[in-house]
Formats: C-alpha cells, structure tokens, sequence
C-alpha cells in the first residue's frame, strides 16, 4: 500500500506558515533564510520516492502560484509540476495547477482509496489543517519535521489546539544538516 | 526578584561562579527571551503530540536566529537539541 508522507518545515517555536513566503505572513520565507547544501538533495530525493502530492487549499493556492514559472537544474520543479495533484478543498471551484484534482468530501474514504492505488508515496506539504484531520484518522504513515533553528515568535503552529486526541509517535529517524536543520521522522502509533 | 528582571540577572550574570539553568515555563522563557538574557537553550522533544497547552516563545517581537551545537537522540525517541543563543534576524 502507498504511505502517505507528511513532510513540514517548522520552526523551533512550531510554526509551519508560510515558509515558502507565498502567503502574505509577515515572517514569509522564512525558511530561505537557511543555505544548506545538503538540503536540496534531501529534498529531491523525498520528491522523487512519491508520485502525488496531497495538499489542503491553502498550501495549493501557494504553489500553484509559484511553481509552474520555477525551472530549476536538478529537476525538482518539473517533477513538481508534472505530479499528480489532490487538493482537499470544501470552498475551491476548480484547480488549474497542471494534473490537479479536487477532493471535496469524506476525506478519509478518498484517501483511503488513493492509498489502496497501485503507486509511490503520495507527500504532503505544508496543509496543516490537513495533515490534523489525517492524523486524527490514522492516515499518516511518517511525519517529517525539517526544525529550523529559527524562533518566529508568531504565526500558524502544526498542532494548534485542534487536534483532538494525544497521539503518542514512535522516532523513525533523526539527522543533523550543516545549517543547524534538524530533521526528526516519525511514525504515528495506533 | 519582583521587577526589574533584565538588570537583575545581567547583574547576577556578571557574578563569578558557575552557569545559571532556568527550568522555564513557557511564559518565563519566553519573557528571558525578550530580555536577551539566555545564552544556551536545551530542548527534549518528546515523540508526542499534545494538540493543547501553552507554547513556548510566543508573541515575541523579532525573529531570532540559534545556531544548533548539538543533537542527540535517545533509545525512547526523545531527541535533545542544544543551541546558542539567540542572533537577531532583520
């Protein structure tokens, strides 16, 4: 079966908004703040074991905004404009990014079948509201915090107060990168 | 100590002897943060999700920047980080 891969860049106070800087947050972009050049091969690497990306509609209408003008050497921005594209939206009309598809409802059923396809993994970014409601349905088979060694003092944190059940992790994985990134990777318990 | 916060542990800071640990809530550490007054910070991250509770380094008025000095992961999956005091960002 296909693992659903949730991977977020946080800060250390937990703030996951806006990193990429497309959502008119006052710290956007923080991320970019971070050279590291063993970051990027982590990155494509992650991209190239999946081959759908599962996004919440704040996270899509950032990067359908800002990827399909990216070209980029190594590749990344092709792969992804070209992947698949499900989109768990209950107000968008329709979605433009290239190879886009609206999930309207009954999020879990969808992605249960999603995951029951023939398939790499399908990653999720950012979509933090999301990857709550996917949590709370046991679909998330890893959960990757990129730490930043940043404290932002404000903004959207991943787990804010709307999760409503403890879900106690089990440590996958853990790496240090020469910018001071940590990357902890986890795998819900059931 | 009642007020006066910074002045008083820059003062007590610059007295000879070993290091000061703060075991912080969230609302002290963050107000010490503020103050410029911590010079390393240590963090266990715990393989939980609470979902509830009070965050640490809320409502602070820049953007600071740590330099991460050590990691280390435990056979219970709780990591510990230790960084270098704040720099300010923009």
């Amino acid at each position: 079966m296909r693992k659903i891969v949730v991977s977020e860049f946080v800060s250390l106070d937990g703030v996951v908004e806006d990193p990429g800087g497309a959502e008119k947050f006052k710290h956007g972009g923080w991320s970019f703040k971070f050279r590291d050049d063993q970051v990027p091969k982590y990155k494509l690497d992650e991209l190239s074991a999946s081959d759908a990306l599962l996004l919440g509609r704040v996270t899509y209408e950032g990067f359908a905004k800002a990827w399909p003008s990216v070209k980029d050497d190594a590749g990344f921005a092709d792969k992804m404009n070209g992947m698949h594209k499900y989109v768990v939206s209950t107000t968008l009309k329709k979605v433009d990014w290239n190879n886009s598809r609206l999930i309207k409802g009954n999020i879990d059923e969808e992605v249960k079948k999603l995951k029951q396809q023939p398939g790499k993994d399908i990653l999720v970014y950012g979509s933090g509201k999301l990857v709550n409601t996917l949590l709370k349905h046991d679909l998330v088979d890893e959960l990757r915090l990129m730490v930043h060694p940043v404290v932002l003092g404000s903004g959207r944190r991943l787990f804010d107060d709307n999760v409503e059940t403890m879900k106690v992790l089990k440590l996958a994985e853990s790496k240090t990168f020469p910018s001071g990134i940590v990357l902890l990777s986890y795998r819900p318990t059931k | 100590m009642k007020d006066h916060i910074g002045e008083e542990i820059a003062r007590v800071k610059k007295q000879p002897g070993k290091n000061l640990i703060l075991f912080a809530s969230p609302t002290l550490g963050s107000a010490f943060m503020s103050l410029d007054l911590i010079d390393e910070y240590f963090f266990n991250v715990n393989p939980i999700v609470l979902g509830k509770g009070t965050p640490l380094f809320r409502d602070q008025s820049v953007i600071r920047r740590l330099k991460l000095l050590e990691s280390k992961t435990y056979k219970n999956g709780v990591v510990s980080l230790r960084y270098r005091g704040a720099k300010l960002v923009e």
